[in-house]
């Protein structure tokens, strides 16, 4: 019996997609940096959170090789960057140690910028901690004013309005800092 | 009913579970209230309007029950701080509760304005009622209880009951801490003993002797 009008799935896809255009190598490269991207995020994600050690860190990205593993680097490198901010100090200096095993021969660099992030961070808590004593101080005042005080109380700032705008003052004069390197660490690894 | 001096108590009567409030009434500069548990808004099952009882219990008593100038909640568990969220949205009362309860109250939509740490906490301006705030966790983490020495009354929240004591199966819960905090709250003198829940009898036990035996009950039965 004839069965020459039968095709199979596969022998259809590829009748459809023969009549699509090619990609252009941008269009390639934009798809390999989509397909690459997400497994340098997710390695930096797993040496944030700790599963990935700082002596595997290296290994871990040498099972990328080529055109692939610039990606990849580009991508945990990037990752990493971003976790380097005032929010979480410690999560900021273990992502600049996670860089600077990867770019050993610019350690010098990094050694500095780990100094000029320590200093801002150090700056920022620094005044963080004597506003926020004022603050509980006042928060105290007022407390007492409505007949609330003694040792039990503990004003809880995060409700304080006037807190809540210092804060955000004090962010926003070190904030510019931090980004600052956040931009010279990108560039220099680039 | 009036307790003690300017201490009123409020027992839940109604169908579905829901705790006992109690007032100092008039303790705060301009004479507004503090509550200690305002428990429910509308109680889950029945419906039931656990605020506005509370409400009509203390215009019952002369005391005006839409001002609450502070609610002290002795742990973050919906049947004893629901209405809380609800005064603090409509600025009527600040709260205050220990920092260890905050994310589970967190999670119902609840701010804290005071984190409630082991101490005394004084009410009022010129002559203040002064309280201590104790630490007793074991019902949940953060649960306070609150002994005012001079009138020997203690607030017990979930921690003991009449002839019971809380439970340590829900999150947090924690069987060995709570026995520690009843051998801690055993030793204080005490005339009143205010129970967060009518389980029982009405959830106040009054009287030296019949608060230590409901003490040694407890031990006895519970270890």
């Amino acid at each position: 019996m004839e069965d020459e009008g039968i095709k199979s799935a596969f022998e259809i896809a590829m009748e459809r997609i023969s009549g699509l255009p090619r990609l252009t190598p941008e269009e390639i490269a934009d798809q390999k940096e989509k397909e690459l991207r997400p497994i340098g995020e997710a390695m930096a994600k797993r040496y944030m959170d700790g599963l990935i050690t700082s002596d595997a860190l290296p290994r871990e990205l040498e099972k990328h090789q080529g055109e692939q593993g610039r990606i990849v680097r580009r991508a945990l490198i990037r990752s990493l960057c971003r976790s380097i901010d005032l929010d979480d100090p410690e999560a900021a200096f273990t992502a600049l140690a996670g860089i600077m095993l990867l770019e050993t021969e610019k350690a010098g660099f990094f050694y500095e910028a780990g100094e000029n992030l320590r200093q801002v961070i150090r700056r920022f808590e620094r005044e963080t901690e004597e506003k926020s004593r004022e603050f509980a101080v006042l928060a105290k005042q007022r407390l007492a004013g409505l007949g609330i005080s003694g040792s039990a109380v503990q004003p809880n700032l995060d409700q304080d309005e006037n807190w809540q705008r210092e804060s955000a003052r004090m962010r926003e004069a070190y904030e510019p800092r931090v980004a600052d390197l956040r931009g010279k660490l990108l560039r220099k690894t680039d | 009913m009036k307790i003690v001096e300017n201490l009123y108590a409020y027992v839940w009567r109604g169908r579905d579970n829901n705790c006992n409030s109690y007032v100092f009434a008039g303790a705060l500069a301009g004479g507004s209230h503090v509550v200690v548990d305002p428990g429910h808004l509308v109680t889950p099952y029945y419906q039931e309007s656990g605020l506005d009882r509370l409400s009509e219990g203390m215009d019952r008593d002369g005391i005006i029950g839409s001002s609450i100038g502070l609610v002290v909640l002795t742990h973050a568990h919906p049947d004893h701080c629901e209405a809380a969220i609800a005064l603090r949205e409509e600025g009527r009362a600040m709260v205050a509760l220990h920092e260890a309860d905050e994310a589970g109250y967190r999670m119902m939509g609840g701010k804290v304005d005071i984190y409630l740490k082991e101490g005394t906490l004084e009410l009022g301006k010129d002559k203040p009622v002064s309280i201590q705030i104790l630490h007793s966790p074991g019902h949940t983490p953060g649960h306070v209880t609150i002994y005012w020495p001079d009138r020997k009354v203690l607030i017990a929240g979930d921690c003991i009951f009449y002839r019971s004591t809380g439970r340590t199966d829900f999150p947090g819960g924690d069987a060995r801490a709570l026995q520690q905090s009843i051998a801690v709250l055993s030793g204080l003198e005490v005339e009143y003993l205010l129970c967060g829940h009518a389980y029982g009898n009405s959830g106040i036990i009054t009287g030296r002797e019949a608060v230590q035996d409901n003490f040694r009950f407890i031990k006895n039965f519970f270890g």
